[in-house]
């Protein structure tokens, strides 16, 4: 891939990182403006106008858009088969000696190509600096810097009890932040994970998981169980697939290392030894990863984390239909278990009919 | 005409060529009619209950083996394995030899069966097609063929109702559910199943699908079809490769409580084989098992992997037990050459020997 292309390709990975980065800023204004002038009437129309544009944005389908970004993931993903061939498209098939002679390039290609289809793959939560060996910290700096410092602005505004609790989360950032710096190991994507989970723990999550009063109490503590769940999922999904993200680019390094002698004599049939090469190193790489104890613990934690926010979001959902003439599935359950008792009830008493029948016939 | 003559000699020009015309007549092998169906041996639905259904294949030949043989599938997946194509057919081989064949086909629960139970299924319906067939031919037991997690249905059943079975085979069966050489088992370990069934209710096929491609997401998910690419002009192959994939994804949901049970009692605490497993308030010991029996298991089974399946012979009662392993995998059982060759030979042979024929017992093989 060429500089200006890397270039490209980094720019539009970290558009989702801009996005949020302007959005905490945009964000942060509004608040800082509000704390100053202290006018409720303002607060509350800058509030809407933020939250109207940020969730506005977010859910917009046009290129740069983050849903847009994530359905061109997973267009990438469905062109698995074309990209493979894409690594071919460096031979010149129609003169043997200089397809022998491409053969370094070819294998460059393809270790590029396919790298970079896995990080798609399976680190598309991770900003680019993760996926190209760059630096995280150059990523995401500006958004820390920025976030790091209207915290400390704002953590004077909080009631003396919320201040332990914002040094915590700082202390946390702090740490993620030096994380980042200069990693290219893959297998940090795990304390990447950890530490954003541990964030979320101590700040957003406990406002989430704290006790509400009022009317709608039932209702609001639904919903902020539904988006607790939601973003531990979430956390979890992306921390699960990123674990085949390593086996996945030692498979294709490996690969890579045995094509060269490999294509010593190239003949067609060199494609297919090193395409059988490919899926043995994936087959040996993942079965290592898949029976470790590891992999079936990050599979249970994403398990459970998902079915968590199922069952919260079903909550929610079926208190909304109660206001609905909507039959809700737990209560299409409770007709079935009826039925269900009610037939094998049945089933039991043509049984002892049947055989009273016979008894009476002997 | 030299450039010419260098270009047809250039190795991958030829293997472009080659898979030029491949895909030129693998177009037309798509786009032509192409008979994909599946289960096509001749059979009759002679039993219905719920949403189950019990099928009666058509005899082809006069005299048949006594008794006859009822076929137990597994919950996962449907029973057309059995059936999937013409020329590699279990069922069709077992009706080719004169043994009377009845399979049983378990539906596909929906909501409302997600209350039933193991013991609805192996105490409920298994009994009572059990004695419907016997009432039916008028005998005192049967043969059961159990596949899969149908074989431990099968094994559990004969325990409890040994005068009803007169001949018990297991294909692929686990009993041993703890062993650490299937990545289904060490999963299974760390699945909360409690959970899973309280959320879902019933299991979604879907879920179950997406665990069995992720035990070899490269070659089920991506080798497999560039296998079906460079077979494209080859119509037998892409038609049976359509079965096969039909039958894949042909994925029932599984009945939330009697998954629950499975998982917990068997994969969880492997109750069967430490005769700790109860039905019903019943105890299951395998040497209650006392009918004959044969053990067929595959060698490279990756999901029901040897060390499950392999000791059923030693764990149960019967005196007369056989094992025998093949060079296979779990569904190479069903449609690979060996299947036709070696497989099904092997168990009609043993249901022959086990059977009478006009009131009178079979000549065992290689006897005058």
């Amino acid at each position: 891939m060429s500089n200006e292309a890397k270039q490209e390709e980094g720019k539009k990975n970290a558009s989702f990182l801009d996005f949020w980065n302007k959005n905490i800023s945009a964000w942060q204004k509004t608040m800082s403006e509000f704390f100053e002038q202290g006018t409720k009437d303002n607060f509350f129309a800058a509030y809407r106008d933020i939250c109207s544009d940020t969730f506005g944005k977010a859910f917009e389908t046009g290129t740069g858009s983050p849903v847009f970004d994530t359905y061109r993931r997973m267009m990438d993903a469905a062109n698995l088969y074309s990209n493979m061939l894409k690594s071919f498209a460096v031979f010149d098939v129609d003169g043997g000696a200089k397809a022998t002679e491409n053969i370094s390039a070819f294998l460059d290609n393809w270790v590029n190509v396919q790298k970079n289809l896995f990080s798609q793959l399976f680190g598309g939560s991770l900003p680019a600096g993760f996926m190209q060996g760059g630096n995280l910290g150059s990523v995401l700096g500006s958004a820390f810097e920025s976030y790091k410092n209207s915290l400390k602005d704002m953590a004077s505004y909080y009631p003396q009890d919320l201040k332990p609790l914002i040094e915590n989360y700082m202390n946390v950032l702090e740490k993620t932040g030096e994380a980042f710096q200069g990693i290219v190991d893959p297998s940090k994507f795990g304390e990447f994970h950890d530490s954003w989970q541990k964030a979320y723990d101590d700040l957003f999550g406990k406002f989430l998981q704290a006790p509400t009063v009022g009317p709608s109490r039932q209702f609001v503590e639904k919903l902020k169980k539904d988006a607790d769940s939601f973003f531990k999922y979430i956390n979890s999904s992306a921390e699960f697939y990123s674990t085949l993200y390593k086996p996945g680019i030692e498979a294709i390094e490996e690969t890579a290392e045995q094509a060269t002698e490999l294509f010593k004599d190239l003949t067609p049939d060199s494609f297919r030894k090193f395409y059988d090469n490919l899926l043995k190193s994936l087959e040996m790489k993942f079965f290592e990863l898949f029976k470790s104890k590891g992999f079936g613990e990050a599979m249970k934690e994403n398990l459970n984390a998902s079915l968590e926010f199922r069952t919260r979001h079903t909550e929610m959902i079926e208190t909304m239909l109660k206001e609905t003439p909507l039959v809700t599935h737990t209560e299409m359950d409770e007709v079935h278990e009826e039925v269900y008792k009610l037939k094998k009830r049945i089933k039991e008493l043509e049984k002892t009919i049947k055989e009273l029948k016979a008894d009476k016939s002997k | 005409m030299a450039e010419k003559a260098t270009k047809t000699e250039n190795p991958f020009l030829k293997e472009i060529e080659r898979l030029r015309k491949r895909m030129e007549r693998g177009s037309t092998v798509l786009t032509e009619p192409l008979d994909t169906e599946t289960g096509q041996t001749p059979k009759v639905t002679v039993y219905e209950e719920d949403k189950i259904k019990v099928y009666h294949y058509t005899p082809v030949r006069e005299k048949l083996y006594s008794p006859p043989v009822v076929g137990v599938y597994a919950l996962i997946n449907k029973q057309y394995m059995m059936d999937l194509q013409p020329d590699r057919s279990i069922v069709k081989h077992l009706i080719e030899q004169g043994v009377d064949v009845y399979l049983i086909d378990w539906g596909y629960p929906s909501r409302g069966d997600r209350y039933l139970t193991m013991e609805d299924y192996i105490d409920g319906y298994l009994n009572n097609v059990v004695d419907f067939v016997r009432e039916k031919n008028g005998v005192d037991s049967v043969t059961l063929l159990g596949v899969c997690q149908g074989g431990t249905f099968s094994m559990i059943y004969s325990a409890l109702y040994p005068e009803k079975v007169k001949n018990l085979i297991t294909m692929v069966s686990p009993m041993d559910f703890h062993n650490e050489s299937g990545l289904l088992h060490i999963w299974a370990h760390n699945l909360d199943i409690d959970k899973l069934v309280d959320t879902y209710g019933n299991i979604p096929g879907d879920f179950m699908n997406a665990g069995f491609l992720l035990l070899n997401p490269f070659r089920l998910m991506f080798d497999k079809y560039l296998n079906f690419l460079e077979n494209l002009d080859d119509k037998d192959f892409i038609a049976n490769f359509i079965r096969m994939e039909k039958w894949i994804f042909d994925s029932p949901d599984q009945a939330g409580e009697a998954f629950r049970k499975f998982i917990k009692d068997m994969y969880h605490d492997n109750k069967l084989v430490k005769n700790e497993f109860e039905l019903g308030g019943r105890k299951v010991f395998l040497k209650d098992i006392t009918a004959p029996l044969l053990n067929v298991y595959a060698r490279y089974d990756h999901l029901v992997p040897p060390p499950c399946s392999k000791n059923i012979a030693e764990a149960v009662g019967s005196k007369d037990a056989t094992t025998h392993a093949f060079k296979t995998g779990h569904i190479g059982m069903f449609v690979s050459s060996r299947s036709k060759k070696e497989i099904c030979p092997v168990i009609s042979d043993w249901i022959k020997e086990h059977s009478t024929l006009d009131g009178k017992p079979a000549e065992k093989k290689g006897e005058k």
